[in-house]
């Protein structure tokens, strides 16, 4: 058998012009569907979180600074340290209730919350990013006391995260109770009176010695399960809905 | 092309129905959902975009549950609630890219689609000013053109045409008639006049309730030979309007009211029947 070979026929020039217009075409109406990574996301959202908040929580870590240079060249004892330290740690917390605080605040819970990135995801986004800064902020805030006091490193830990922990579990619980409206005073309220809560342990030094070390981490882990218990209320809460918006049914 | 159906939706709110048992399905078009208020509109609406969760019944898009299709069913979705938020601080381009974020748009198209749905809101100018100095009616063009930011495939939009002012209507109502001829436009008023000639289905809501629903001719056609218009004396309109439903007195030049009403039966000696249109519609399921 003769082997004729395949012959291609020549393509209009005309055609081809259409059918790759068609093709452009049919490639610009399909829509490109983007999935932003985690780390893509919180970059992103980095740009748009509140001064405030931002600021505050900056301001806190230079404070610390000074605070530390403060009491070192004063010599200061081991309760001045815990307490200017227990106090710093309480009020950690209410920077990131005030970004959370800003959807609602200006109703934007409702138009958030349909979006692709809802709600539960971009504040998730925002505790990651106030995490991390609350963890900086209380890392040198322990290195700094620990430096200076002799009763050791995971005992000041423990002093420094026990207010910071039950501190915001508490301001999760007013964020939670009081959903609508403007409340960032509230807040701050809020973390003034724990501040000054955090400042009750001194008045019993005995607290502060090896044998109490138990109290203390009771008492961290109770501040643990209320944080917790505080995270997934707000987020149930959230799910059923109508509460964290502010027009009626 | 898309496909939203409502099965027996029904959602409580301190034990009142806010919605009792809907059923419809939709497909590309625009719709107008009509109620008065409190009807149950906007508990509807945030259930179909998936903001409130139905304590009954459930919403499929192409025959998928949207609460289990997540970010997948979001991702298809424009929403204009009825009390729409912002960040006063924001410039409308800075909100508009946020919400391009969040809605998933990819960035390299981000800068495109704003400039599209603005220049389709007519905001380019105000592209640079803040979110606080904007007056009522731009707000709300700014709302609708995020709503677009993501081409949505199903178009939800709470009381759209509030506060904008007749020109702004316009360019609205050719933009929603355009966008609803390959995707599911939803737009909800308790002003007829606002979406009666651009939808193609309506949903008329009373109590929670679906009172009626189907295109304008076939809700017209429910209430042929109930629309009645009559000339009368300034005490006989006075006296009909007591006795009966009516949907609009007209002063005529000679002295005399034209009165339009609804009833079973002839309601004055003079009355002629008269085409119904989607307000006596309205008004005949709202009054029922």
């Amino acid at each position: 058998m003769k082997n004729k070979g395949i012959t291609l026929e020549e393509i209009p020039t005309e055609g081809k012009a259409q059918v790759l217009e068609q093709l452009q075409e049919a490639v610009k109406a399909k829509s490109i569907r983007y999935s932003p990574t985690l780390l893509q996301t919180v970059l992103g959202q980095i740009k748009y979180l509140s001064l405030p908040a931002l600021g505050g929580q900056i301001t806190c870590l230079f404070l610390i600074f000074i605070m530390c240079s403060y009491l070192e060249r004063s010599r200061a004892q081991l309760m001045l340290w815990l307490g200017t330290g227990s106090v710093l740690a309480a009020c950690l917390g209410v920077f990131l209730m005030l970004e959370l605080c800003r959807s609602s605040s200006f109703h934007m819970v409702e138009l958030e919350q349909s979006c692709y990135l809802n709600v539960k995801q971009l504040w998730c986004v925002k505790m990651i990013i106030f995490g991390c800064l609350d963890l900086l902020v209380l890392s040198v805030l322990i290195a700094g006391v620990s430096k200076n006091v002799a009763c050791g490193m995971f005992p000041v830990i423990l002093y420094l995260l026990v207010p910071f922990v039950i501190s915001s579990g508490l301001q999760f619980l007013v964020f939670t109770v009081f959903r609508r409206g403007r409340r960032e005073y509230l807040q701050m309220c809020a973390a003034v009176f724990i501040s000054i809560v955090s400042l009750l342990p001194l008045s019993e030094p005995e607290l502060y010695t090896l044998a109490c070390l138990g109290v203390w981490m009771l008492a961290l882990l109770a501040g643990i399960i209320l944080l917790a218990a505080e995270i997934v209320w707000m987020y149930r809460t959230l799910c059923s809905g109508s509460e964290w918006y502010t027009v009626e049914l | 092309m898309p496909e939203l159906r409502l099965e027996h939706i029904r959602k409580y709110y301190k034990g009142l129905p806010a919605v009792a048992e809907i059923d419809y399905v939709f497909h590309p078009g625009v719709y107008g959902l009509l109620g008065a208020n409190g009807a149950g509109k906007t508990t509807l609406l945030r259930m179909i975009v998936g903001v409130l969760q139905p304590d009954f019944g459930r919403i499929l898009c192409n025959q998928q549950e949207i609460s289990h299709m997540g970010g997948e069913y979001r991702r298809m979705l424009g929403y204009l609630p009825q009390e729409f938020g912002y960040y006063p601080n924001f410039t409308v381009h800075r909100y508009l890219r946020y919400l391009a974020e969040l809605k998933a748009v990819p960035p390299e198209l981000a800068e495109e689609r704003i400039d599209e749905t603005l220049e389709k809101m007519g905001l380019q100018s105000l592209k640079r000013q803040r979110m606080k100095n904007l007056s009522g009616g731009m707000i709300r063009r700014v709302g609708i053109a995020q709503s677009l930011l993501n081409d949505p495939d199903i178009l939800v939009l709470d009381e759209p045409t509030a506060g904008l002012d007749p020109k702004e209507r316009i360019r609205f109502r050719n933009l929603v008639s355009e966008l609803g001829r390959e995707r599911i436009v939803i737009l909800s008023s308790h002003i007829v006049s606002d979406i009666e000639c651009f939808a193609d289905e309506f949903l008329m809501m009373k109590a929670g309730k679906q009172a009626q629903s189907g295109s304008l001719t076939q809700i017209c056609s429910h209430i042929k030979g109930r629309v009645w218009e009559s000339l009368e004396t300034l005490e006989s309109a006075r006296r009909l309007s007591q006795e009966f439903v009516v949907s609009s007195m007209k002063n005529m030049d000679d002295g005399s009211i034209r009165v339009r009403m609804l009833s079973e039966r002839k309601p004055a000696k003079h009355a002629e029947p008269a085409e119904p249109g989607l307000e006596d519609a309205f008004l005949y399921y709202m009054t029922r």
